[in-house]
């Protein structure tokens, strides 16, 4: 078990540098930060400083390095806008607002989720059912930014009841939450349906029913633990999903988080941020993965065997 | 003469609710006595697990819709009865061993929950003793430690026995037993029989056997019922129907048994195969394969009493004693 974790924990490791691989490469493909960082009015002579300076006039390998040798004392460089703040410095203040509404959105999504999925499948076939199951599909098919436009439309413009956007007590959560989570709900739903609706088949539910067990506790004791295993399997996609309509809802809502972040400075051309938001995201999505091996384990027997 | 245990009159099992839907068993009669073991004999897809299954309202929910007829247990009818009733008839006075021991336990519970929940439902007190006692009543070695493990560490023949263990929990008076011993190799096969028997014996239980084989029917059962394609065509004790079989399909069945007395797995006994469901035929659903057949036969055939407690439907009895082919 040690053994299969510190096993993970050298992938992490290895993912983790070629990220910041990728990340250097491609910085140096997409812009030229020199351009960049020099004012119109430069000469040739301030632009060769400028390349000695950040160190442009050095071999690829070379690069690199520094550029590896800085990330590790968490000197990512600064922002090119006007501030000049520290990027990492930057990404990490911009950082709580994005956990706190994503773990919220993945908390209402999971609850919610599951919830939904088990009564469609114990009411299979039943109008309680096929609602659910439309929800679902409308979930699915609805694209975030379009579903959050609707949501500030009819809850904040014509009722009133919730703010537009921006950042502040829990009533500022509920659109960007629901906004960010409903894909992942519609997909967790669906997920938890069938897996339920393949356990509620099953050999083992037929075996509990035949100890005379209750209706509830084929369902929750049998059926759910079983069919919680794909939501599990998933759940590294599911972090992926939210990261990426983050971004997009974060926008949308003028949320100050690091999506919003991220689409600014892409707007801005502001490389040391794009990197340090890029490498943080991943960061955050090994470690989600980590937590993700470590339910495993702990949901199903078979895995503990396996490693 | 005491009542029946358990009597079966007229199940009908359709694939859903309409009344033209396709049929799996066709008005199935059958009674089981206290303390008989009533063994049901057929080929694949005959029906025998759906009937076993409905006693125990088991079946999946098309199946359950598309049931009728009258399953009494004490004079009960199990398919009318509220589901908390049922409740307590099912471990406590049914019980079931599935056909497939390998699925049967709950991956992701211990051996020792899944039995302590039955055991539980018995009204045992001291539970870890309890099952403890219940792990070694089916002979499994070091029962402490078994409890802690999970189903995917354990072989076949210990996952059966575990499952025999927790059918038995509550000390039911009738066992279902759906090809207990199929999945097991011949060694572990005969000494399954053996134990089950024996567990029979202390538990003073009734049991319907389902198997495929006749060999483990001689074994095991003191009546046989010979289904096929959704219907029972012949019954009666073994010793008789061994000695005079008078339906042709069962005949043509105990002529294929080998004189070891196991029957491969499953055997191509008769030319052509069974009738799938929906493509049974009118009549006796045996005349496409049968050689006795006549034109009567595309007439369904009654019920008949060839001797006390030998019925067979049958146009053409065959009265002659069974010959070894
Ligand atoms: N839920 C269902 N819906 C439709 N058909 C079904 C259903 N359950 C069983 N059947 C069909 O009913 C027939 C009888 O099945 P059953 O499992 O009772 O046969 P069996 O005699 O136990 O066969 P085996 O010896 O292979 O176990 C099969 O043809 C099967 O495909
Ligand atoms: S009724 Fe006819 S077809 Fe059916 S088993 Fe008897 S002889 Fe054969
Ligand atoms: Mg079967």
């Amino acid at each position: 078990m040690l053994k299969h974790l510190a096993g993970r924990l050298a992938e992490a490791l290895v993912a983790l540098l070629l990220m910041s691989l990728v990340i250097f490469l491609l910085s140096r493909v997409i812009g030229d930060p020199v351009a960049l960082l020099l004012s119109d009015s430069a000469t040739e002579a301030d632009r060769q400083m400028l390349i000695a300076q950040l160190g442009l006039d050095q071999p690829g390998w070379r690069q690199y390095l520094t550029f590896l040798g800085n990330a590790l004392k968490g000197d990512f460089g600064q922002s090119v806008t006007a501030g000049r703040e520290d990027a990492l410095h930057l990404v990490l203040s911009r950082l709580p607002a994005s956990l706190s509404l994503a773990g919220i959105a993945l908390l209402f999504t999971l609850v919610v989720g599951i919830l939904l999925g088990v009564l469609a499948a114990v009411t299979r076939g039943t109008v309680a059912d096929l609602a659910v199951r439309l929800l679902a599909l409308l979930g699915q098919s609805a694209p975030s930014f379009w579903l959050g436009i609707m949501l500030i439309y009819l809850f904040a413009v014509k009722l009133g009841w919730l703010p537009t956007s921006g950042f502040g007590g829990a009533v500022y959560y509920v659109l960007p939450a629901l906004t960010l989570g409903l894909f992942t709900l519609a997909a967790i739903t669906r997920l938890v349906r069938a897996s339920m609706l393949e356990a509620l088949g099953s050999e083992y539910v037929k075996l509990a029913r035949i100890k005379g067990v209750s209706e509830w506790a084929v369902v929750l004791r049998h059926a759910l633990g079983n069919s919680l295993i794909p939501v599990v399997t998933f759940m590294g996609t599911f972090f992926a999903t939210m990261i990426t309509g983050a971004v997009v809802v974060e926008t949308v809502f003028a949320w100050p988080g690091i999506g919003r972040l991220a689409y600014e400075s892409i707007m801005a051309r502001d490389f040391p941020v794009i990197q340090t938001v890029v490498l943080v995201i991943t960061a955050f999505f090994i470690l989600a993965n980590l937590i993700v091996d470590l339910l495993y384990l702990a949901i199903d027997p078979r895995m503990r065997a396996r490693s | 003469m005491t009542d029946p245990l358990l009597s079966i009159r007229d199940l009908t099992v359709r694939v859903g609710k309409r009344a033209d839907a396709p049929s799996i068993l066709d008005k199935v009669s059958l009674d089981l006595m206290p303390g008989e073991t009533l063994g049901l004999v057929g080929e694949s897809g005959s029906g025998k697990s759906t009937l076993g299954m409905s006693v125990l309202r088991l079946t999946s929910p098309t199946l359950t819709a598309g049931t009728t007829g009258r399953i009494a247990w004490k004079g009960d009818d199990i398919l009318t009865m509220p589901n908390r009733k049922l409740r307590h008839i099912r471990g406590e006075e049914i019980s079931m061993i599935l056909q497939d021991p390998m699925a049967s336990l709950n991956p992701v519970q211990s051996i020792g929950t899944q039995l302590q929940e039955a055991l539980r439902r018995g009204g045992k007190r001291n539970l870890s003793a309890a099952a403890e006692a219940a792990l070694s009543e089916v002979n499994i070695p070091s029962p402490a430690e078994r409890l802690r493990a999970f189903p995917h560490q354990m072989s076949g023949g210990m996952r059966q026995r575990i499952v025999s263990a927790i059918g038995l929990a509550q000390d039911p008076e009738l066992l279902i037993c759906d090809e207990p011993t199929t999945a097991l190799d011949a060694t572990i096969q005969y000494q399954f029989l053996e134990l089950l028997k024996a567990l029979r014996a202390a538990h003073h239980m009734a049991m319907l056997f389902i198997t495929h084989d006749f060999g483990v029917v001689a074994r095991i059962c003191d009546r046989v019922a010979v289904m096929y394609a959704g219907r029972i065509v012949e019954t009666g004790p073994v010793a008789e129907i061994f000695a005079r079989p008078a339906h042709p399909y069962t005949k043509a069945l105990l002529a294929s048994v080998p004189s070891t007395g196991h029957a491969p797995h499953r055997l191509p006994v008769i030319e052509g195969a069974p009738p799938a469901v929906g493509h049974r035929p009118e009549g006796c659903p045996f005349h496409p394969r049968c050689a006795a057949a006549s034109a009567h036969c595309r007439q369904a055939p009654p019920r008949t009493e060839l001797r006390p407690g030998h019925t067979l439907n049958c146009w053409h009895p065959q009265e002659h004693p069974h010959e070894i082919a």
